[in-house]
């Protein structure tokens, strides 16, 4: 049993298991309200976005989190404008912006030859996380937390009826901001680990396995964000015993949760 | 006293609907009628202000109602609603206390109660713990009536509130509406529904993007009036019965 205790004589996975546990719970959290909005798309989006900010930071001496954090914002707000004037949809404004601002960092990265690790930036790397990581991870889940439990019934009912949350006086333009924000900070906090290109897992897949099990909002939010963890400490595990980069292996125990649940909750006779 | 005042709104270049004036009083039940797409929504999202008006301003109590939102309670349509929400009949009707209650503050004790009050009027208490989506249509719309009767509104706009409603609701529905109109609630329904049923309006207002008629059923249901809100499909829908005007199937 020896084995099971070995990597936790070295700081650095001590350090990526304790941020697994932080971004175990925000990203499944946030997530949940991008899956019950149908949104989905909008987390994988934002993920994608945060490259050139990476990149721009990179090369300015700046903290990485803050020019992903501009990024991805950015980006968001960039989808959101395009579908307020109407003339494209939706999910063809996201689509379109993420790709974008995509092509947009891979092509910074290469001008600017930073330094940054491409690979581990996209598929995530346990190796990479620092106390400083750990402590940004922290902070953000907090606030985030903190805001969600003071303004619940208002997010409630904002994604439950956007019309009827609006027709009553609730800021709905400022939810719908304040949602993309959090759903950056989440990438942001994640992405040294999940990798830009998987954090979309760890938003989205733990909300859908808890909604396979529960049927109140609530609870979804408990569930994906134990589900998160869960997921978060195998595939940080996995990533260590078989030299793996972190961002599959946790998005493959995320969906093997999904999966175990999918045929847990099926009743006999029911499609 | 609700009062809309050359009402002008447009989808970007497109008018949806123009030049609309009404006045509503306290105690008073107006139905709305028109076809599909003679803006009947589009009516309920400028009196509520969710889209930008061109022209025009909506009134209550001679104030404006974008400033006391919290007077009024709009049941959307069903189909504005995704039903695979994970929320259960009383958080649902809960919402309605939302503004009501005010930021930073957590819902209390007469919040629930009257959220309960409502529930048991509307005969949707003994299904508070289940999820809204696995209710029939007739109880949806219930769930969200209780929800707009929690919030202690003034104002109640009831968008389409009988599509896919069973005839028990539908009763309930009336006699709750009933109540309301006795106290005192200015009360502005959208539908389909015809026949003599509509004689429950106190006034009744065809649109079709523009107002072509408003006043009492007895006098605005007449031929020439239908012919302009429905076009030809009017007359293969209706009949006229002892001197008065009705549609019989204008949905068909």
């Amino acid at each position: 049993m020896e084995w099971l205790w070995e990597p936790w004589g070295y700081e650095f996975f001590v350090n990526a298991l304790v941020t697994g546990w932080i971004i175990g719970v925000l990203c499944p959290v946030v997530g949940t309200f991008l899956v019950v909005l149908r949104l989905s798309l909008l987390g994988d989006a934002i993920a994608h976005a945060v490259i050139p900010g990476v990149a721009i930071a990179n090369s300015l001496g700046w903290d990485l989190t803050i020019g992903a954090f501009g990024a991805g914002m950015t980006s968001a707000c960039v989808a959101s404008w395009l579908e307020r004037q109407g003339r494209v949809r939706a999910d063809s404004a996201v689509a379109l912006s993420f790709a974008s601002f995509f092509s947009l960092g891979i092509i910074l990265i290469s001008l600017f030859k930073t330094r940054v690790d491409l690979e581990g930036l996209l598929f995530g790397d346990v190796l990479s996380v620092t106390y400083w990581d750990m402590g940004q991870a922290a902070i953000a889940t907090v606030v985030i937390l903190t805001l969600l439990v003071l303004h619940y019934k208002e997010i409630l009912f904002f994604t439950f009826d956007p019309v009827g949350a609006a027709a009553a006086g609730l800021p709905t333009e400022i939810l719908q901001y304040a949602l993309m924000a959090a759903v950056t900070l989440a990438v942001v906090a994640a992405m040294k680990i999940a990798g830009t290109i998987l954090v979309v897992a760890l938003l989205v897949g733990p909300a859908v396995t808890a909604s396979l099990w529960v049927r109140s909002l609530g609870r979804t939010l408990a569930l994906a964000a134990c589900f998160g963890v869960i997921g978060c400490t195998v595939g940080i595990h996995l990533s260590y015993y078989f030299d793996l980069p972190s961002g599959p292996a946790i998005a493959l125990t995320l969906f093997a949760q999904f999966f175990l649940s999918w045929l847990a909750t099926t009743r006999p006779g029911r499609a | 006293m609700l009062e809309v005042q050359n009402l002008t709104a447009a989808y970007r270049d497109r008018v949806a609907l123009s030049d609309i004036s009404m006045t509503v009083r306290d105690g008073e039940l107006v139905g709305i009628l028109g076809p599909n797409g003679a803006g009947k929504s589009t009516l309920f999202k400028g009196i509520l202000g969710l889209i930008p008006l061109q022209t025009g301003e909506v009134l209550y109590g001679g104030r404006s109602l974008k400033c006391q939102r919290q007077s009024v309670a709009y049941v959307p349509q069903r189909a504005a609603i995704d039903w695979a929400y994970p929320i259960c009949v009383e958080q649902a009707v809960l919402t309605g206390r939302t503004v009501q209650r005010g930021w930073l503050r957590f819902l209390k004790k007469d919040d629930k109660a009257a959220a309960q009050a409502a529930m048991e009027r509307l005969g949707v208490w003994q299904w508070r713990r289940r999820p809204v989506g696995e209710l029939s249509g007739g109880q949806q719309q219930r769930v969200f009536l209780a929800r707009a009767i929690a919030q202690d509104a003034q104002v109640f706009l009831l968008d389409e509130p009988l599509t896919g409603v069973d005839r028990d609701s539908e009763v309930l529905l009336w006699d709750v509406v009933d109540e309301l109109r006795q106290a005192g609630k200015v009360l502005v329904v959208s539908g389909h529904e015809w026949g003599r049923s509509l004689d429950r309006y106190d006034q009744l207002v065809l649109l079709n993007r523009s107002l072509v008629a408003m006043g009492s059923p007895g006098t605005v249901l007449n031929p020439e009036n239908l012919e302009r809100t429905y076009g030809g499909a009017a007359e293969d829908r209706s009949h006229c019965t002892n001197d008065r005007f009705y549609a019989t199937n204008p949905c068909g």
